[in-house]
């Protein structure tokens, strides 16, 4: 039974999608990760990439679309590498000054859209 | 029972640098290399998926021909990452990869047929007198210890020309 006040549309898509849209927060061991700037941001995931995957796999193409002030940042991966990529962003663990730190994978999705809504957040 | 399948990279190192002196190289020396050159290119995630299965099998110092082990899977790897080899053990090197066989015995066969194909050539590169005749000693001799081999096999008396001319005429 479909209730009429409450509508719901479900959108399925059977194609294969190019890239995967993935949120991220970083975190680094005492320092403020809101002052990082989009370059810097960029940099210590290239290290990320290069550090599991070397040189040929750093030459992956990761895309930075937007970055909050507090260290969250959307991404954009090719999906045919996505899941190499997504394990070198998660193994990483020390920034280059010997500073711990984490990207954390909050979402992912093969549209940007779906990045809008968090079900896991919603009150 | 399943077998772990591998694949033979066939490789001459080529020295740059022109020295009378016979440069010491070992496989000990030739895996680090291979080691460090996987670990700079694909990171460790390519060392890890190889180190299972790499190792030097094969390496002479004479002609510079090493051959190198990997499993099927991960050949891409090995075989992109040997490119990228600049050192052996403090001389500057070159790889060149002539060959990727299935086994060291289609390795050692493909081997012998370059060899064949080059000795010629060594023949026409020569300057002195001298060297010349040493490559066609060696030519000759080579040729002889084929024959040798193959009337063996054959049970074919040796035949009386030379065997030099066979090689001509079979080329």
């Amino acid at each position: 039974m479909v209730d009429a006040d409450v509508k719901t549309k479900c959108f399925i898509s059977e194609k294969k999608q190019p890239y995967l849209y993935m949120k991220v927060s970083l975190t680094i061991d005492g320092e403020d990760v809101g002052q990082l700037t989009p370059v810097q941001y960029k940099y210590l995931i290239m290290q990320a990439l290069k550090e599991t995957l070397g040189q040929i796999g750093a030459s992956y193409t990761v895309d930075l679309l937007k970055l909050s002030s507090n260290g969250v940042a959307l991404l954009r991966l090719p999906r045919g590498y996505s899941d190499k990529l997504w394990a070198a962003l998660t193994m990483y663990g020390a920034t280059p000054a010997k500073r711990r730190c984490a990207f954390r994978v909050l979402q992912v999705s093969p549209f940007l859209m779906g990045l809008v809504v968090d079900s896991r957040w919603q009150q | 029972m399943v077998r772990f399948k591998n694949r033979y990279i066939l490789c001459e190192v080529v020295f740059p640098d022109k020295k009378k002196e016979i440069p010491r190289i070992d496989t000990k020396s030739v895996y680090f290399a291979v080691r460090d050159a996987i670990l700079d290119a694909h990171g460790d995630y390519g060392l890890g998926a190889v180190q299972f299965s790499l190792s030097v099998k094969y390496l002479n110092i004479k002609t510079n021909i090493i051959i190198i082990r990997v499993e099927r899977k991960h050949l891409n790897i090995v075989a992109s990452s040997v490119v990228f080899i600049k050192k052996v053990a403090s001389h500057n090197i070159i790889m060149k990869t002539l060959h990727v066989g299935g086994s060291i015995r289609a390795c050692q066969k493909f081997l012998i047929s370059y060899h064949k194909k080059n000795l010629p050539l060594l023949y026409s590169g020569c300057e002195t007198e001298e060297q010349r005749a040493k490559v066609m000693q060696s030519i000759v001799e080579a040729c002889d210890d084929l024959q040798n081999l193959t009337s063996r096999t054959k049970l074919t008396a040796p035949d009386s020309s030379s065997a030099l001319n066979n090689l001509m005429s079979d080329d």
